[in-house]
């Protein structure tokens, strides 16, 4: 017996080791995490429209009194900029990294303004960039800087009751979550070409649909 | 042989101690990471930046995205108020007080943080359409049978997840003085 006490030393202290990766690596090897969740259902730098209170949502948890929209973004090549109306106070929108944490928070409660527009800037670009992006609201532009390439932006609407579900989701599908425009002359011509503006999608039992009229998007 | 069967004790030792304590710790956490107020369970950190490792373990597990509990709050019940396992067989009454936020909500989930379908299709209840009754209080009648007043449907055969949710809390610097935990809802269990 004397003879297996330096093993159980040593198994106390390997089993601190194992303890340790194993909480520090979870966030790196977890495959159901909400940025991998999201990633299966939609595409970067778009806005997405969560249903209200659905049977097999997405994510767990998730509040049935919110109305929620998402937009998963990627600087690698371009700024992103995203603009919604916060409807009431208990509004509020969130820019995480992906693996949730927070690095800027709005709330209707604090925001001096209706109308919202932010440019995400990855810090590595923020001194040359941000002076090129096209911005008609100039000064009411807020820069954030992200310290990540990607992450997601997350607005959550508290709806007062089922009756104002569809203004609810009509002020949400307003936003926007798009490539900044910059001003390069080729660029701008490309993006006035497009026929269609960057509408918000509605998710549906695990795919993607172009949204239509605000009143089929709550189930 | 007598150091392999050493060796071998040593290894499944290691593992079952390492891996089972990271999954309980991830799982149920500890005080430092993840209080207890009465029935409720808060992380603390999750969402933020400085968020200690077993919260962002518990995130990434989860398949949640937080807010900082600066600007909302999230707590998590499993139990009643003596401790005792929620479940869709027995009503309960959730006894609440205004909370000190700019919104707030109770929902039910089953197990997995699904939400538990019903012919009502009522799965919350949330600061602007509840009722303050003549004592101060908000009542939720929580149980597999229709009940007057607020009542939320837990259908059957599912452990229950209650979430109280809090947008715009009480300040970091309250919070840590307890004061948004002082009157957080009471869950109180009627019959089977």
């Amino acid at each position: 017996m004397r003879a297996f006490w330096p093993w159980l030393l040593a198994s106390v202290f390997c089993a601190g080791v194992i303890h340790a990766l194993t909480v520090f690596g979870v966030p790196f090897l977890a495959t159901r995490d909400a940025w991998s969740r999201l990633s299966a259902l939609s595409e970067a730098n778009q806005l997405y429209l969560l249903p209200i209170a659905a049977p097999d949502a997405p994510l767990p948890f998730m509040a049935p009194d919110i109305a929620y929209a998402f937009c998963r973004f990627d600087l690698t090549t371009r700024n992103v900029t995203l603009q919604t109306e916060l409807g009431d106070a208990s509004w509020s929108i969130a820019v995480s990294g992906r693996y949730g944490e927070n690095f800027y928070f709005m709330s209707g409660a604090e925001a001096k303004r209706r109308e919202l527009r932010l440019l995400l800037v990855p810090r590595a670009r923020l001194s040359e960039e941000t002076s090129t992006e096209r911005s008609e609201e100039g000064d009411e532009q807020i820069i954030v800087i992200s310290p990540h390439m990607t992450g997601i932006v997350v607005i959550r609407a508290p709806v007062r009751g089922p009756s104002f579900a569809d203004d609810t989701v009509r002020l949400l599908q307003s936003a926007k979550c798009q490539p900044a425009i910059e001003q390069d002359p080729n660029l701008l011509a490309a993006e006035e070409a497009k026929p269609e503006p960057n509408v918000p999608a509605v998710i549906r039992g695990g795919t993607k649909r172009p949204a239509r009229s605000p009143r089929t998007q709550v189930q | 042989m007598k150091n392999l069967i050493h060796f071998l004790c040593f290894a499944m030792l290691s593992l079952v101690l390492g891996l089972g304590s990271a999954y309980y710790v991830i799982e149920h956490g500890f005080a430092f990471v993840a209080p207890n107020t009465g029935p409720w369970k808060t992380w603390i950190n999750a969402g933020s930046l400085t968020a200690d490792p077993y919260t962002r373990a518990r995130i990434a597990r989860l398949g949640d995205l937080p807010v900082n509990s600066a600007n909302g709050l999230t707590f998590v019940s499993t139990t009643d108020s003596l401790g005792r396992k929620l479940t869709a067989e027995c009503q309960y009454e959730i006894v609440a007080r205004p909370l000190a936020a700019v919104w707030w909500s109770i929902a039910l989930f089953d197990s997995d943080g699904q939400l538990i379908p019903n012919k009502a299709d009522r799965h919350a209840f949330n600061s602007q359409n509840l009722t303050v009754l003549p004592d101060g209080t908000q009542r939720i009648t929580l149980g597999p049978e229709a009940r007057p007043g607020h009542w939320l449907p837990s259908g059957n055969h599912h452990d229950l997840t209650l979430v109280l949710r809090l947008i715009r809390p009480l300040s970091i610097e309250q919070q840590r003085q307890g004061l948004a935990f002082q009157s957080l809802p009471a869950i109180q269990k009627g019959s089977c």
